[in-house]
């Protein structure tokens, strides 16, 4: 009788800690899906792009479409250029946000880079000198939308 | 049972207690792992951040000393560069350290350094001298050109500068703002205030523009020009069918300028050097009455009325090189102003009037810039800017220090 009581509490211990277990290594893909998922690296990725060229762009003139799809920044080239000379150009196309970077006289693109894919809506905004992109990631399993603002230093 | 208690083997109670334990550990382990990863994550982010702002706040200060220091002293003088270590930035556990190292000739370069936590950032950029003059024409309200005309730019220092790019742009928002006539081009950009749609806000007639069209992500500071203290003369200048000349040391406050014609024509000459006069009260020109300010010479107007010219009258710089800074006008008096400038050939010269309205009649080209609230271009031929403006020194009016080639590690 003794042994079988034994085992009845063994068996449910054991079933709740099988429980436990499980729950907690779902929880914990979960939370390792959320902390480093493509959706949240992109995010950063996207953030950091924008941080880099918007920091050092010139504040005298930004490009915004009425609608928000894209955005285009001006910076320097080197030291040595005495005016603006280089752009880049944020925006979304077919669930990638590019950013396409070229000499502003004459007008030829230089390079466009895939900054991140999945990108399910990204809306740019101008709040005075600092610009604000809105971005939307989504890979069928997890949605994840940063607002990232980005202030113009160079005159 | 009994038997079973008794018997000698090993039971597997405990090892299997034990095993259940060290998952359940190192599940519990995992999880505050990925909790603690997360934290770490998180605080590092956080003064990653906090010592970016930190480093830009060094910047910004050094910034603040520089410019402060301008308009102290004429001739402008630096005893000493900004320098500072270890400023506690308020409501934050963010330092910074911030140096700026050059000269006037060669350039100045910031640096700053912000820490917060175990975080550090640096930043530095180039700070160079903008002035008052980045637009051919800058209206506060409207911009009127008339039709025709051609606007571009030209070099009074440099002739062999080619670049002939000249802006035009007003910080209003107001529908048709701009107004372009038919025939109009523009050899830069045409630009709308902050948060304005150049779509409405710009009136285009049949204009041509090389640049874009778009609203400026913030509207230029036009700061209030005070007239220099000049001796008070305690009088007006006049001049009726005759002809009066100033130099250098008639420089002083008078209470108006009159100029009338009797027969002949009332002229007032600048001439061997540079004078400034303050105007207290109104300039009139009567018909065919003339400003002149000889090659060699320049004027600096501080006026606190207003500006009237008849028929026929003129304003002339007669600067070979149209030098834009051969005549200036600045609008000094309290409330709106209007200047009605005429010239019966060429205008050369600039306007800083953001508290006037100001129509411009000319018989030729001009030459230089303007600063107004309302303007417009009644008569006359094309408008140059002068590219030689963009070359500012410390003792000019409106100057200001502001970043340029930004870097940060």
């Amino acid at each position: 009788m003794e042994m079988m009581v034994t085992m009845a509490i063994m068996a449910i211990v054991g079933l709740a800690i099988g429980v436990v277990i499980v729950d907690g290594q779902t929880s914990w893909n979960t939370m390792y899906g959320r902390a480093n998922s493509d959706v949240m690296t992109q995010g950063y990725a996207a953030r950091k792009k924008l941080d880099a060229v918007v920091r050092g762009a010139s504040r005298q003139r930004f490009m915004i479409a009425n609608n928000g799809s894209w955005i285009e920044a001006y910076t320097f080239e080197s030291d040595a250029s005495t005016e603006v000379d280089r752009y880049w150009r944020f925006y979304e196309s077919d669930g990638d946000l590019l950013a396409e970077y070229g000499t502003v006289s004459p007008r030829a693109t230089l390079s466009v880079d895939t900054v991140c894919e999945n990108v399910s809506e990204c809306t740019f905004s101008q709040n005075g000198k600092a610009i604000q992109m809105t971005l939307t990631l989504d890979d069928g399993n997890q949605t994840n939308t940063i607002v990232s603002s980005v202030f113009a230093h160079n005159y | 049972m009994k038997k079973l208690l008794q018997q000698k083997r090993r039971g597997a109670a405990v090892p299997m207690a034990l095993i259940a334990i060290m998952m359940l550990l190192a599940m519990g382990v995992g999880l505050l792992s990925l909790g603690m990863n997360s934290r770490i994550y998180a605080a590092r982010t956080s003064s990653v951040i906090a010592a970016r702002c930190a480093a830009d706040a060094g910047l910004a200060m050094a910034l603040f000393e520089m410019n402060d220091s301008l308009g102290q002293t004429k001739p402008w003088k630096l005893d000493a560069l900004p320098k500072a270590s270890d400023v506690k930035l308020p409501y934050s556990d963010g330092v910074c350290s911030y140096e700026i190292k050059g000269d006037l000739g060669g350039g100045y370069v910031a640096t700053s350094t912000g820490t917060s936590g175990s975080a550090q950032r640096t930043v530095s950029a180039n700070l160079e001298l903008k002035g008052l003059w980045d637009n051919a024409v800058l209206t506060k309200a409207d911009l009127i050109l008339k039709s025709g005309t051609r606007l571009d730019a030209y070099n009074s220092a440099n002739p062999l500068d080619a670049v002939t790019i000249a802006d035009i742009a007003t910080q209003s928002v107001a529908d048709s703002a701009v107004v372009l006539n038919s025939g109009v081009s523009v050899s830069g950009d045409v630009r709308v205030g902050r948060g304005g749609n150049p779509d409405t806000a710009i009136k285009d007639l049949g204009a041509t523009v090389d640049g874009w069209k778009y609203a400026m992500p913030e509207n230029q500071e036009l700061p209030d020009i005070a007239a220099p203290a000049l001796f008070d003369m305690g009088t007006g200048i006049t001049a009726k069918g005759a002809t009066v000349t100033l130099t250098p040391a008639d420089s002083g406050k008078y209470t108006d300028i009159a100029l009338k014609a009797t027969g002949d024509p009332g002229i007032l000459v600048v001439h061997g050097g540079d004078v400034e006069l303050h105007i207290t009260g109104n300039i009139d020109l009567g018909n065919s009455c003339e400003i002149v300010v000889e090659d060699g010479s320049s004027l600096k107007l501080y006026v606190d009325g207003d500006i009237a010219c008849d028929n026929g009258s003129n304003i002339w710089a007669e600067d070979s090189a149209k030098n834009a800074k051969a005549l200036t006008l600045y609008s000094t008096g309290e409330g709106l102003q209007t200047f009605d400038l005429e010239a019966k050939n060429e205008w050369v010269g600039l306007i800083y009037a953001p508290n006037a309205d100001v129509t411009l009649y000319a018989g030729g080209d001009l030459y230089g810039a303007t600063i107004a609230h309302n303007f417009e271009l009644k008569s006359g031929g094309d408008y140059h800017y002068d590219r030689a403006l963009k070359t500012v020194s410390p003792d000019d009016e409106g100057v200001r220090f502001v970043f340029t080639k930004w870097n940060e590690n």
